[in-house]
């Protein structure tokens, strides 16, 4: 029934370290502001003229940040391509999705699309990974806790004791740390649960 | 789900479980499709809380970094805007040509022509401020009635200072984030915002003990803080300082290298 940790055992690409690992993981806007303003430019404007509007290309965008945020929040993924390559092929892939859906009225042909921004086939993606709903719940129902729970769930993940967070947080016993512990949890499923009632990111695997 | 079936779940989820507690727990989770759901929760819950743990940004952050990306490029902001409304549509090709016109009269480039007004008033760009009013949380059982009085006025104060900034209405910005600041510690934004507005009032000490507080933050914005304290100073006439201002800083985004390049 466990599910083990996926292995990817492909050659991390010189942008794993910068982008997925001091960007996204460790916080460093640099690397980020660097992809916005290098590589931001030149993919709203493919998707631009694969038919998307401004507004549409810039969404798209930041959708594939989302995404590639996303997937830097698993600890086994490993960005093996540019990310420039990557983020191209993800801006493709969801506004292909976008075309398919119908959001858009706009006429273009799937032939025009990948002329002008070509594929990259050693990049393996699957509609799951496109999928940010859940991320996105997960994301802003912890940002809805109180500061309190966010600082208890932090401190507990960055390995503090019980004991040591108890007394950091000026909690009277081990039993108070315990019952906010779990009333933190619960309440953060519960913000999920109110904003997801179809229950979708309970059903759904990493 | 209840607090014995979390701890269970949680125990199991860190391999702490004897293997006949886990094959107890797998055989219920194949009977319980609730118990199977809220594990699958449990365990993003968990592989997001490792990565925040870690310094991960947070999606607010990367909407911040987008817009401040964005920030640096006030010609594509100003053409955005002007899609949202038809006459603008005409008027910008109008008022471009215009101040190419008035360009060439001027000769700006020429910077010893300028006068510290007007080289205020070409450089200053007012940062985009939105405000994203945040849930406040009023059914946590933690929040003491004070502290819910408090997020209540919040993001009522913050609210009506963007309103008043979005007609630069800077007076009562700067009035309004005064007190806001009296209830909570403001953010890097706030400070921002405040600062740029006390510039825009004359209020130029406040300003620069804002800007100074901003630089020392360590946030995203910091580096804002020494192009809004140059243009403070230029607005006072105060050129020389200025100058020395920004030979002590280092190389920034482009409209900082612009007033640099106008200052030398």
């Amino acid at each position: 029934m466990y599910i083990h940790p996926r292995v990817n055992t492909q050659q991390p690409h010189p942008d794993h370290q910068q982008v997925i690992e001091l960007g996204f993981r460790q916080g460093q806007s640099a690397p980020i502001t660097r992809i916005y303003r290098e590589v931001g430019p030149g993919l709203v404007k493919k998707l631009r003229s694969s038919g998307a509007t401004e507004n549409e290309a810039r969404d798209i965008f930041q959708e594939a940040m989302i995404v590639l945020m996303q997937k830097a929040t698993d600890p086994a993924f490993v960005l093996t391509a540019p990310v420039g390559a990557y983020l191209s092929e993800v801006c493709r892939r969801l506004w292909l999705s976008a075309l398919r859906k119908g959001n858009s009225r706009k006429e273009v042909s799937l032939d025009a699309l990948d002329a002008s921004m070509a594929t990259d086939q050693s990049i393996h993606l699957i509609d799951r990974d496109l999928d940010t709903r859940c991320f996105r719940l997960l994301d802003s129902c912890y940002q809805q806790l109180s500061e309190t729970c966010r600082e208890l769930l932090m401190r507990l993940k960055k390995g503090g004791t019980a004991a040591e967070i108890t007394e950091q947080m000026n909690m009277n016993s081990r039993h108070t740390f315990d019952r906010r512990k779990h009333a933190c949890i619960k309440r953060w499923g519960v913000l999920i649960q109110a904003a997801d009632p179809t229950g979708y990111c309970k059903s759904q695997l990493l | 789900m209840n607090e014995d079936d979390l701890i269970l779940l949680e125990q199991y989820l860190r391999g702490e479980l004897p293997p006949a507690e886990v094959q107890k727990l797998e055989t219920r989770l194949n009977k319980e499709p609730d118990l199977q759901a809220d594990l699958t929760l449990l365990r993003k819950q968990n592989q997001y809380l490792a990565y925040r743990a870690g310094g991960g940004l947070s999606i607010e952050d990367l909407e911040t970094m987008a817009k401040d990306a964005r920030t640096d490029r006030p010609e594509e902001i100003k053409s955005r805007k002007a899609s949202s409304g038809r006459i603008l549509r005409i008027f910008i090709p109008a008022a471009v040509a215009a101040t190419f016109l008035l360009f060439m009269w001027w000769q700006p480039w020429d910077s010893a022509d300028l006068t510290p007004e007007e080289l205020y008033a070409v450089h200053m760009t007012q940062p985009v401020w939105d405000v994203t009013t945040r849930n406040s949380d009023s059914t946590d059982p933690e929040l003491t009635n004070s502290d819910k009085v408090v997020l209540s006025i919040r993001p009522n104060l913050l609210q009506q200072a963007a309103q008043a900034y979005e007609t630069e209405d800077y007076q009562t910005v700067a009035s309004l984030l005064e007190r806001y600041s009296q209830t909570d510690a403001p953010n890097s934004e706030v400070l921002l915002i405040y600062a740029v507005s006390l510039i825009e009032i004359g209020d130029f000490s406040t300003a620069m003990q804002s800007l100074e507080t901003l630089a020392e933050s360590g946030s995203l914005l910091a580096s804002e803080a020494p192009f809004y304290q140059c243009l403070a100073l230029i607005k006072q006439g105060k050129i020389e300082e200025a100058k020395t201002l920004i030979r002590q800083t280092p190389k920034g985004d482009t409209k900082l290298e612009r007033l640099r390049e106008d200052l030398n």
